[in-house]
């Protein structure tokens, strides 16, 4: 643009710009237009800043001008100009221009700040002191880096106001290199000497896409359980709380008979093949072992029969060989010699069952049926909650296999490392890491370690976040305040009783995503086809038979598992 | 040679004369205007149209019990012909 413009056509141009911006639609053709245009978009600027009409001009401007062409969108604001680009993993790359006047008006006030804080000797405070003098006696280095930091500061807020809302929060970085910000800096004195490129990567807030229609996702869960399943395991369950009640009595009169409870000091060593005896096998020594014979079975397989007989004091060694579906696989066809020496023998003598108990079995209750009422009905409920929880974890994972969505990478990262947080925190409370062993665990090398192992699982978590926002947003599940203050009242009551310090606002924020994430669910679990399949055979039966047992063997008891769910499995090889 | 002129001036008043292309030094108290003028234009490889001096007042200093006065020097105001120029800040 001509620099003699008179101030009529000044005004000549602002109509043509506006014109311009208006159309916002930069066709190839016209894109090199817009660009010689933009610099005097600053022009203007500079010489009309003053004018009232001019900013709220701008103001507006700023809000409805982009273009799009392919996946490019090129538009001014406020004097500064950016190139948009798309690119997978929901990344955005804005490549910002300012122009060499808007930095030179950076640079300018730059320049007053450090006017009015400078001392220098002869000079009285925020007297004229000449350019090159002050520049000298902050460091130009300092003076183009404090340039660059402003001109930033104010660039990006404009360079990202078209993605500002969908952008993810700091997840902006500044792509270039700042040597080659600082080359738009040159001048001796650090002033601008050309426009200043630079390139802004942000991650922004996915587009969620479906391949296939949520609201007719159809699902196939297999029941939890049924009322045969129930009643039998409400069964297991008298049973236990019977056997916890049952009286141990010393026998001395003869050897170990299966159903006694032994307490036994017992060691196993792996048998090498020539005979001799090989290392120790880890985590099975035991000094004071109570074996409940009954569950021998649930160890290895011929445990209990090498101990029928042996008399307290008494000691012996056996070799058993460990079978093929033995869980650790180093140890799969070794044979272990196990030594064992008996220190006490007692035989376990059942509570008859009667009204009498009812009270021990459950409290509050005082016959034998209303136990088994009250607990048919809480089994009831355990069953169909469980049934539920499958139903929602089988949709939460066909809703990630139906969401087309490209999870953002800071996303994912930050999943990732969450995931990390979570599993240390668990190993931390189990005791399993020392305090030197969480230090190096917590390094960045390791973090990074893990999130690039784990990226699937995180990226699909992601997806699964994204896509439940989605349908909250599309389907209008908000969750209104009351149900808000509720769950958070529950939640600080919980914690409370648990002893656990607690920041209301987080808690705020945790009680609001799961309730939003629970409404989703219920809003699929109502809308999509669920098919329910009966309990796979396998589960039902074995269930059934350790019933049987029950019933088959009066007094002789198992575990129930409804009690005792880890099936209280005294060594593990681990 | 150079030892002659001890440091150019920079102050409030020395940046105001700077504008006129005008520069301050504080030269040795032997030197005559003609010896100055001639010295800056061999140092500097400017040409000067004007010098004048004056002696600022000497200045006390005290050091223990004794009474001294700091070393004197001459200051002069050298206009240089309008093109010329001094590089007083040297680019770092």
């Amino acid at each position: 643009m001509p620099a003699t413009m008179t101030s009529t056509s000044l005004r000549g141009l602002k109509q043509n710009l506006v014109s311009v911006n208006r159309q916002r639609v930069v066709t190839s053709a016209a894109a090199p237009k817009a660009r010689n245009v933009c610099p005097s978009v600053s022009h203007l600027r500079r010489t009309q800043l003053s004018s009232p009409n001019f900013v709220t001009f701008t103001a507006h401007r700023a809000a409805a001008k982009f273009t799009k062409r392919s996946s490019q969108i090129i538009w001014a604001n406020s004097g500064v100009m950016v190139e948009e680009s798309f690119e997978p993993g929901s990344h955005v790359v804005l490549k910002v221009t300012v122009p060499q006047s808007t930095c030179q008006q950076e640079y300018n006030s730059i320049m007053k700040e450090l006017k009015k804080d400078v001392s220098i000797k002869g000079f009285r405070k925020g007297a004229k002191i000449p350019q090159k003098l002050l520049i000298q006696s902050y460091g130009v280095k300092n003076v183009r880096a404090a340039v660059i930091e402003q001109m930033l500061t104010n660039a990006i807020p404009k360079a990202m106001e078209s993605v500002a809302k969908r952008a993810i929060q700091d997840s902006e970085k500044i792509e270039t290199d700042l040597k080659e910000i600082e080359e738009a800096f040159a001048g001796a004195d650090a002033s601008p000497t050309g426009d200043a490129h630079f390139s802004i990567g942000v991650d922004v807030v996915p587009e969620v896409k479906w391949t296939a229609p949520y609201r007719s996702m159809a699902v196939e869960v297999e029941e939890a359980g049924n009322e045969g399943t129930d009643a039998a395991k409400v069964k297991l369950m008298i049973h236990g709380r019977r056997k916890e009640l049952g009286e141990l009595r010393i026998v001395s009169d003869r050897g170990l008979e299966v159903k006694d409870v032994a307490v036994l000091d017992f060691k196993a060593n792996c048998l090498n093949e020539d005979g001799s005896l090989g290392d120790e096998i880890p985590g099975v020594r035991n000094p004071n072992w109570q074996l409940d014979t009954l569950d021998g079975a649930d160890f290895l397989p011929g445990i209990v029969d090498g101990l029928v007989g042996m008399k307290p004091g008494e000691e012996r060694e056996y070799d058993l060989v460990f079978p093929e579906s033995w869980p650790q696989a180093s140890l799969v066809g070794v044979t272990g010699r196990f030594s064992a020496k008996m220190k006490e023998l007692f035989s376990k003598e059942l509570p008859p069952l009667e009204d009498d108990i009812a009270d021990k079995l459950l409290p509050g209750c005082t016959t034998i049926a209303e136990v088994e009422e009250k607990l048919a009905m809480a089994q009831k409920q355990s069953t169909f909650d469980q049934t539920l929880n499958k139903v929602r974890e089988a949709l939460t994972q066909q809703l990630a296999d139906i969401v087309d969505v490209d999870p953002p990478e800071y996303l994912v990262q930050e999943q990732g490392r969450q995931m990390y947080s979570i599993r240390l925190l668990e190993m931390q409370q189990k005791g399993q890491v020392s305090q030197e062993a969480m230090q190096t665990l917590t390094s960045i090398d390791m973090v990074n370690n893990f999130v690039g192992q784990n990226r699937e699982d995180a990226a699909r978590l992601v997806k699964i976040t994204l896509a439940t926002e989605a349908i909250q947003e599309l389907e209008k599940l908000e969750v209104t305040e009351e149900e808000l203050q509720a769950g958070v009242k529950e939640a600080i009551e919980d914690m409370v009783a648990n002893g656990m310090e607690y920041d209301e606002d987080s808690v705020k924020g945790q009680t609001q995503e799961l309730i939003s994430g629970q409404k989703v669910l219920d809003f699929l679990s109502s809308t999509c086809k669920v098919d329910l399949l009966p309990m796979p055979k396998e589960e039902e039966e074995e269930i059934l038979a350790k019933a049987a047992k029950i019933e088959g063997e009066q007094g002789v008891l198992e575990e129930g598992p409804a009690l005792n769910p880890d099936g209280s499995i005294m060594f593990k090889f681990d | 040679m150079i030892d002659l002129v001890k440091y150019p001036v920079i102050t409030e008043k020395a940046a105001r004369f700077l504008e006129n292309n005008q520069y301050t030094f504080d030269v040795d108290l032997k030197l005559t205007k003609t010896k100055i003028k001639s010295l800056i234009e061999e140092l500097f490889e400017v040409k000067v149209i004007a010098v004048s001096t004056h002696r600022p007042p000497r200045k006390k200093r005290r050091i223990g019990q004794f009474q001294g006065y700091r070393p004197r020097y001459k200051r002069v105001l050298i206009t240089l012909k309008p093109d010329d120029s001094i590089p007083l800040f040297p680019e770092s």
